[in-house]
């Protein structure tokens, strides 16, 4: 794709070609969509979450569609990192892209053995480590304990020399000490946010519409409260960040940035349109041309708050 | 073949009752290749919700068009359902497994029960009729909601059941396959191959007939789908108790499956639409 924006993003010493990566979990391991999309114009791909044995996931139903948003239950379901080495990452490899493989562990010993096996393949480029799965049973235990997080950030720092993104879940009192704590272990940046917490119900027989009753809450809804817990961590940590949460245009991906996000992923609204991603950076770059704005990153952080408001 | 996606064009669209569009879309490259059983992924409308598309059996493939019938049961299908001719419908497709080619001797029960005569419809119609052998029961709640276009052939031939007796069998269209089989309409041997679509009560009073005759049976399902290709794993089902994997995707490993391959007491009833 040729055009005279520079659409170029940077997480530190990670680059991206340009701000848009698919998220962890709605995308498989994008093997999936090959036939659908051309993989190369995503700036990076976030795999779906690896963990170290191979999961089946949740008893259906998994999905809900809300009225602003999607429930779901899925439940880390991945072949586990052996059959993802041996299955899916040569496929990656062949993708014109940054990888990101998102990890999951159930304890640090998980972690450390996950990233020790992947650390030896090629065709890596960094690890987004998550530790706020909604969906599984004290998949948030790491995630809301900024003591956990440090001890296992320092861990898998010292076992890896790939840039570590952690994940950071909204479901905590204050995100900014997960954040701190994070950054303290030798973090190198953040994505956000997880999921969160969500339910619905079915009135004709009183049952929650999920099988566990809790899923994770993704879609437009959540996009405002993202964009807050953003700014929040901006706050405390001058790391970069990959803003997640109910994008789905060019005019999402930009709050983003402004706010002070260096790249974005996109979840829930690939699945309405598989090829979203040339949708957004042709909209990215219709805004930028029609400002003559010659740099996208130079948007980031770029939000005007007037001093006496701040809190 | 791999999915396709495709921009179509609705050429024709009938209001077969007040909640129940039939829409022919022009897309070749998804006609070419659609096999009976097999779905298309569809978008509603343009903007970012309802978030996700709408998964619809192929009703028939008609040369360069896809026939779709969309019941209207929510946000999503209201959308497409009120697509005109001349709009465009963003469609994945083929999707799906599909119906296994039929060993030509083997007699085929069809048994549909509302918009499940979809997949169905598309199977009988690709078939010569001297290689269909069996009868196509087809179940509505009443002579007006028989499911079915103006120009179906499928009218003077299906067997009809109606739950208020207002046409054809007074019942559900498995008290009607129970009754074929005691009156020997039906025996044993030409009932060998049962196969299904409709409302899980429906597929779920199948099984014990299926199981009191010795019937073979596949049935094709409707549940609450992601992406459609298999990455999301949103639309998973439970598989019966001596299966080797605890389940199955609906969108890749279906929706066609063999009756016996299901936990059908664990199949999600509540096809949720927002």
């Amino acid at each position: 794709m040729s055009h005279l924006v520079d659409l170029t993003a940077r997480l530190g010493t990670l680059e991206f070609k340009n701000p848009l990566l698919a998220a962890s979990g709605t995308y498989g391991y994008a093997q999936e969509y090959h036939h659908l999309v051309n993989l190369d114009h995503w700036g990076g791909l976030v795999t779906k979450s690896v963990t170290l044995h191979q999961r089946d996931g949740n008893p259906p139903p998994r999905l809900v569609e809300t009225e602003y948003g999607l429930l779901n239950s899925i439940g880390l379901a991945n072949v586990g990192v052996h059959r993802f080495i041996e299955e899916k990452l040569p496929f990656l490899k062949t993708v014109d892209t940054t990888v990101i493989v998102n990890v999951a562990g159930f304890n640090l010993t998980e972690y450390v053995e996950i990233v020790s096996l992947l650390d030896k393949e090629d065709g890596i480029d960094a690890y987004e480590i998550n530790v706020s799965c909604p969906n599984v049973d004290d998949g948030c235990i790491i995630g809301s304990d900024a003591t956990l997080v440090h001890e296992l950030i320092s861990e898998l720092r010292k076992i890896t020399d790939r840039p570590l993104i952690l994940k950071l879940t909204p479901n905590v009192t204050d995100i900014g000490v997960i954040a701190k704590a994070a950054e303290r272990a030798g973090i190198n940046g953040f994505s956000l946010i997880n999921t969160i917490y969500g339910m619905a119900v079915n009135l004709e027989d009183k049952k929650p519409m999920l099988k566990r009753v809790i899923g994770g809450y993704s879609g437009p809804a959540i996009k405002p409260i993202a964009l807050a817990k953003l700014w929040e961590v901006r706050q405390v940590s001058s790391l970069p960040v990959i803003g997640i949460g109910g994008i789905s245009n060019a005019h999402d991906v930009l709050e983003f940035l402004v706010v002070g996000a260096s790249a974005v992923q996109v979840g829930t609204a690939s699945m309405r349109d598989p090829n979203i991603v040339d949708t957004i950076l042709q909209e990215l770059i219709d805004y930028a041309s029609s400002r003559n704005i010659a740099r996208l990153a130079d948007l980031i952080g770029t939000l005007q708050v007037s001093e006496s408001v701040l809190i | 073949m791999p999915p396709e996606l495709e921009s179509g064009e609705i050429i024709y669209r009938e209001q077969v009752k007040d909640n129940l569009v039939f829409l022919r879309c022009l897309a070749p490259r998804i006609a070419e290749n659609a096999l009976p059983g097999q779905f298309v992924h569809v978008r509603a409308g343009s903007g970012s919700l309802p978030i996700l598309r709408r998964p619809y059996s192929l009703f028939d493939v008609d040369g360069d068009a896809v026939d779709l019938l969309v019941a209207i049961v929510g946000r999503g299908s209201a959308i497409i359902a009120a697509s005109q001719v001349g709009d465009k419908v963003d469609l994945i497709g083929p999707l799906g497994n599909g119906f296994p080619p039929h060993p030509p001797e083997t007699p085929v029960m069809m048994i549909t029960g509302g918009v499940g005569v979809a997949p169905m419809h598309f199977l009988w119609h690709r078939w010569q009729p001297s290689e269909f052998h069996g009868k196509f029961l087809l179940g509505a709640s009443t002579k007006t909601a028989i499911p079915l276009p103006k120009t179906s052939p499928l009218r003077e031939i299906a067997v009809i059941s109606t739950d208020d007796g207002t046409l054809g069998y007074h019942g559900t269209v498995v008290e009607l396959l129970q009754e074929m089989i005691e009156k020997s309409t039906v025996t044993e041997d030409e009932g060998a191959l049962i196969y299904a679509c409709g409302p899980v009560p429906m597929i779920r009073a199948l099984m014990p007939v299926l199981i009191r005759h010795n019937f073979r049976g596949l049935v094709s399902i409707e549940q609450t789908m992601g992406c459609g290709i298999g990455a999301c794993q949103g639309c998973a089902v439970a598989t019966a108790k001596d299966k080797p994997s605890p389940y199955l995707l609906t969108c890749l490993d279906g929706p066609v499956f063999r009756f016996e391959d299901l936990d059908l007491e664990r199949l999600p009833e509540h096809n949720h639409e927002s």
